[in-house]
């Protein structure tokens, strides 16, 4: 599998980007992950040979965050926050209330391949506890049926 | 989308199929995940088109298991070999041991059977390469639950590096398995980094690192691709650097080994006599410290082996340096870059390509041995023993064998080296036949072959010199022989991470060589792993003596007397060869 | 009663703020910190900044000052600032607000800190769950740059100093003064023990300092009212104010400044956070994740770090989470193990073996099937991560279950007897 010229225009334009940037590597993950849901591994050699960075450092970054996932996952994450403050005003609960309704486990991702459900660390909401993010979004002050309002309404948005 | 999965019995009692089938409902839940096409204790029709993964249990036995077994492997991403028979045999070795008759004769007594003639039985990496294996006699039932849900998501490969990659296309071809002469077995790592310090800054080649974060950190390569696609050099110094054995070389099965060595015709073997640094931290003997009795024992072992004749490689490696210097001396559009260390070869072309045009592969000391050996027996099939990893890439032998490999053959096989009658035991020869000189001559490499390289010049120029060697800071030694009109200079890298200073100046050298193995073939990824600087101190004055008591080439007569013999034997070359 | 004291977040006194607009913040007084540093010249810059004591925001309270004389002394260029936005610590609400509040604080902030320490590049660690915040950041740097607070030549004092933004992706460690250097350099997030100091050689092996946004935000008012004013607030060790983050089972969770020294933890919780929601105090988690379990009769001492040390105890990153009668302690202790186990980097057998190893003997715990001589032996998996750790979170990790351990040891034993006096854990289940 070659990477394709769509993906290799797509790729320089992000390096152009970068260019004046110090720091490079981590902002051109984060471009990657948000344009194919996962970093590849011929976008991550074209990267590389780009940077002249190795190969296996940026492997090693692209799987030491949590948000750089290396397979692609659903269309849309779900992070339910188990932080400390989350857990003692009823994070579990929620999670427990979305995995039923999903019918999946944390770190799965639906049939459909649509949604993926996934337990985070603390978010740093913890002054609008329970508290989730729905791709990218901060939803604070929930119980289990604004939760499942949130996550019944994703289940309907279609994408 | 699920899995194709096929589970296969060869010659077996079916104990681990039924084991699979004894796990009852969990059962249920796996095949959610996976698409069973084929189980041949659970249902008949076998058309199962291409599987990913087939678990195979029981010895090879029967031509008809032979049969099978091949088939499986061309029509499956994966082979896991389950149970003990498919893992080593198992069972029914135990009769070869005996002797077919004698084995019958105990379970039968005189009872006569009428049967065909009972055929050894033999695991199935005898035959095929095996991507996995799960022994256990049977296997256990936790264990095929473990498993099978760890397939569902996990590529079953030796060198299984977290997390996998999606894109199938990076599954390679069994064909590719060929090139890959390094394993990493993540059940055995415990994350002490030491090999990914190594391959990093030890050496600037950065083909594996560190993946994964907390309890599920890992080394791998990136995106999990065989060693071979991506920056590694093979030097092996990952593999010395690692004391768990969760890296390591590719290893033939060693009855496969005996039974080459013992029915193929015409096997002979080149022993690079490095493999004298380390053997001895494993090969009992007496005496470790007589290297040149110890090179005798071995000669005499490897011909019990079943091998016809035995040579020196360092006599290769001269030979090698002595067409390079007739080469490129009369020749100013020369290669310089000497191409004796496999790994150095290919790290020219995968981390330094713009220098590639420099590399004198047509010297390789391997075809030249071939040939010369070729020339005085005809074909042979032609095994090399020493302590490097990259060899075994090379295709310029049949079977390389390393160091590690060899002690072990040696001692399954019950040869005591020290009962070995080496009283009129020397080296075969492939060149020179006078009787009296007898070839234990010196290796060059433990130190690279700077020195022969400049001594063959001057044996060329056939002039006095002034020779002088000195070391730069970082380690490089320069040698340089000095008179009124020809200036020869030649450089040996040991610090692959400082070679650009050597390759900016190249010009400026008529000989350059690299040298990945951080203490040279002394610590070559064949050797038995060990890092322990006292121990390395021995294998270095282990490898003194053994040159100090041999035959030197640097000896004029004999050099005037290989280079007459050679003239006519080795035809000048051109520059048109690719590294592998 | 207690009462704020609001410096750094000053903007929500005033009705109708807009964070993102620049001439707000100059009405109000910003960017005169930054003229008036620049008429007395870095070296004075850096003394105010000393005497004022301040001590770091981020959890590890080592002296600004000393950070800020190190890197000003180091001739090898070129120079980095980086503000730590990395607030991973749970319970830490207080930079987020400080951002949300008044953004320009924290760029004025560094921009004095460039002048005072001759730095030309600072970078923002932007953790990556904080979305929102990049792209507010370049919108509100391109103000400061279309008006010459930012990029060459700033305000005619020959200082050249401009800002990126990196966005981190999700991970704690990376919070840690070592670790966010590599990140920033595009690696794992994996602390180093380091050889040579980060003032000496930090990112791109050369001189940095690591500050965290809140310290560099209270920049601007030292320089406005010297350091000699800002020592005059809070108390002789622990100068100035802090944003305290009081959350878990309270009334009013938020962030709240106030002046050290002037309040108890108790009134803290109370006055500003409104009090338990519920019946009464358990238990309380002071400083953080990586803070202590303590008992609701540890909550009268003095909101000081020096106070808290005396108890040995840290206030952390100024974090307060209260836990009601109805908590279970073994639970919250397991919750806070795993988290360690999630976050830990990997790279220390300690550290990466330990938080496992202890979180799933908790977890047992939690289910009625751990012995004493398991707790026994997460003891001693504490101990030796405490003292082998290569990095703070290794060395941290364990205090929460060591206190509760010491505080709270009836909980603990009745788990041991396969009881759950708050009927939270999953005693005879399974996961969970």
């Amino acid at each position: 599998m070659v990477l394709s010229s769509q993906d290799r225009e797509v790729l320089d334009g992000f390096l152009k980007e970068a260019g004046g940037r110090d720091s490079t590597v981590l902002f051109l993950l984060h471009r990657m992950q948000e344009r194919w849901g996962f970093i590849g591994a011929r976008q991550a050699e074209y990267v590389s040979r780009s940077l002249n960075v190795p190969l296996a450092e940026i492997y090693s970054a692209a799987t030491f965050y949590e948000e750089f996932k290396i397979r692609p996952v659903g269309n849309n994450i779900i992070k339910v926050c188990r932080g400390i403050v989350c857990h003692a005003n009823g994070s579990l609960e929620i999670l427990n209330a979305i995995k039923g309704l999903l019918k999946i486990e944390a770190g799965e991702t639906t049939e459909d391949g649509r949604i993926t459900l996934l337990e985070t660390s603390c978010i740093g909401q913890c002054d609008g506890s329970p508290s989730i993010m729905v791709n990218g979004t901060v939803h604070r002050n929930l119980d289990t049926t604004t939760a499942l309002k949130i996550v019944s309404d994703l289940i309907e948005g279609g994408e | 989308m699920k899995l194709k999965v096929g589970i296969f019995g060869l010659t077996s009692c079916a104990g681990d199929q039924l084991a699979i089938l004894n796990c009852e409902e969990d059962l249920l839940e796996v095949f959610d995940a996976l698409d069973i096409r084929v189980f041949t204790m659970a249902s008949s029709g076998q058309d199962f088109g291409m599987l990913d993964i087939a678990f195979v249990e029981g010895a090879v036995i029967t031509e008809e298991d032979i049969e099978m077994l091949h088939h499986i492997r061309k029509n499956t991403r994966r082979l896991v070999a389950i149970g003990t028979c498919a893992a080593s045999g198992g069972v029914a070795t135990g009769k070869d041991i005996l002797g077919a008759a004698e084995a019958y004769k105990l379970v039968y007594g005189d009872t006569m059977i009428n049967t065909a003639p009972l055929k050894k039985a033999y695991p199935l990496d005898y035959f095929v390469e095996v991507d996995y294996t799960i022994r256990g006699c049977p296997i256990r039932e936790s264990e095929i639950i473990y498993y099978f849900k760890k397939f569902a998501t996990m590529d079953p490969h030796k060198n299984q590096p977290l997390p996998l990659p999606i894109e199938k296309e990076l599954i390679e071809d069994v064909e590719e398995i060929k090139d890959h002469v390094i394993n990493y077995l993540p059940d055995k790592c415990i994350s002490c980094r030491r090999c990914v310090n190594v391959c990093s800054e030890g050496l600037g080649v950065d083909a594996i690192s560190m993946v994964g974060r907390n309890w599920e950190e890992r080394v791998s390569t990136p995106f999990g691709s065989n060693f071979a696609k991506t920056t590694c050099i093979a030097c092996g110094q990952c593999i010395q650097f690692c004391f768990c054995g969760a890296l390591k070389e590719r290893e033939y099965n060693i009855r496969k080994l005996e039974d080459v060595l013992r029915m193929k015709e015409r096997v002979v073997a080149l022993v690079d006599p490095m493999i004298l640094a380390s053997i001895t931290e494993n090969l009992r003997t007496d005496e470790p410290e007589n290297t040149h009795a110890l090179m005798r024992k071995i000669i005499v072992a490897l011909k019990q082996l079943g091998v016809w004749k035995v040579f020196n490689f360092a006599a290769a490696q001269h030979v090698s340096l002595f067409s390079t210097v007739r080469d490129s001396l009369s020749n100013p559009d020369r290669r310089k870059i000497l191409s004796w260390c496999p790994s150095a070869n290919i790290w020219i072309s995968k981390h330094k390509p713009e220098y590639a045009k420099y590399l004198d592969l047509d010297h390789r000391p391997g075809p030249i041995a071939r040939e010369l050996i070729e020339k005085r027996y005809g074909p042979v099939f032609l095994v090399l023993i020493t302590p490097c990893t990259a060899m075994k890439k090379m295709s310029d032998f049949d079977a390389v064998i390393s160091t590690k490999e060899v002690s072990r053959l040696i001692q399954k096989n019950r040869i005591n080296p020290d009962l070995c009658d080496i009283e009129t035991v020397s080296f075969d020869k492939f060149i020179m036949t006078e009787p009296y000189i007898d070839v234990l001559a010196d290796t060059p490499a433990i130190d690279g072959l700077g020195d022969e390289v400049v001594d063959y010049a001057m044996a060329f120029l056939s002039k006095q010199n002034v020779f002088q060697k000195f070391e730069l800071p970082d380690g490089t030694v320069v040698r340089t022989i000095d008179y009124p009109d020809v200036h020869i200079r030649s450089a040996t890298v040991k610090d692959l991470t400082k070679a650009d200073d050597v390759l900016k100046n190249i010009n400026e050298y008529q000989f350059v060589e690299f040298i990945p193995c951080l203490e040279g073939c002394i610590t070559g990824g064949g050797q038995y792993p060990n890092t322990n600087p006292k121990i390395i101190k021995d294998r270095l004055r282990r490898m003194e003596s053994y040159n100090q008591g041999a035959i030197h080439w640097s000896n004029r007569v004999l050099k005037a007397r290989v280079y007459k013999e050679l003239e006519g034997l080795l035809p000048r070359t051109c520059h048109d060869e690719e590294v592998s | 009663m207690v009462e704020e004291k609001r410096l750094l977040l000053s903007a929500r006194n005033i009705d109708g703020y807009e964070p993102e607009n620049i001439d707000h913040y100059l009405k109000k007084g910003g960017y005169e910190a930054l003229k008036k540093a620049i008429q007395h010249g870095p070296r004075w810059a850096v003394n105010e900044v000393s005497k004022s004591r301040i001590r770091g925001r981020g959890g590890a309270g080592f002296h600004m000052g000393f950070k800020w004389e190190s890197v000003a002394m180091q001739r090898a260029g070129p120079k980095y600032l980086i503000a730590n936005f990395d607030e991973g610590e749970e319970g830490t609400i207080k930079d987020r607000t400080i951002v949300e509040t008044d953004p320009f604080l924290l760029i004025e902030g560094m921009t004095i800190a460039a002048y005072a320490m001759d730095i030309e590049k600072g970078f923002i660690y932007n953790r990556g769950e904080y979305h929102v915040f990049p792209p507010m950041f370049d919108r509100i740097l391109q103000q400061a740059r279309s008006r010459n607070y930012l990029g060459k030549n700033i305000l005619d004092s020959g200082l050249d100093f401009d800002i990126e933004v990196v966005k981190g992706a999700g991970a704690y460690v990376c919070g840690e003064s070592s670790a966010i250097l590599q990140s920033i350099e595009g690696r794992a997030g994996q602390p180093k023990i380091k050889v040579q100091r980060t003032s000496v050689s930090g990112v791109f092996d050369k001189p940095t300092c690591v500050n965290n946004v809140e310290t560099l935000s209270n920049v601007p008012y030292i320089i406005m009212n010297g350091g000699d004013g800002y020592k005059a607030l809070g108390t002789l060790q622990s100068t100035g104010t802090r944003i305290v983050s009081i959350t878990g089972h309270v009334n009013y969770p938020g962030a709240y400044e106030v002046e050290m020294g002037s309040c108890t933890i108790k009134q803290l919780i109370d006055d500003l956070g409104g009090g338990v929601k519920g019946c009464s105090i358990k238990g309380v988690l002071l400083g953080g994740a990586s803070g202590s379990l303590i008992t609701p009769d540890s909550l009268d001492i003095k909101y000081t770090m020096e106070d808290a040390e005396a108890e040995n105890l840290t206030l952390g990153s100024g974090v307060i989470v209260v836990f009601n009668e109805k908590t279970c302690i073994v639970d919250i202790a397991h919750n806070l193990m795993g988290f360690f186990a999630h976050e830990s980097c990997g790279k220390c057998t300690p550290c990466r073996a330990g938080t496992h190893h202890i979180s799933r003997i908790l977890g047992e715990l939690r289910r009625g099937r751990a012995r004493e001589e398991d707790l026994r032996e997460a003891m001693k998996i504490a101990d030796t991560m405490d003292s082998a750790s290569i990095c703070g979170l290794g060395k941290t990790a364990s205090t929460p279950f060591q206190s509760a351990l010491k505080n709270f040891r009836d909980e603990f034993d009745s788990h041991l007897r396969g009881e759950c006096p708050g009927r939270v854990c999953p005693m005879g289940g399974d996961d969970r």
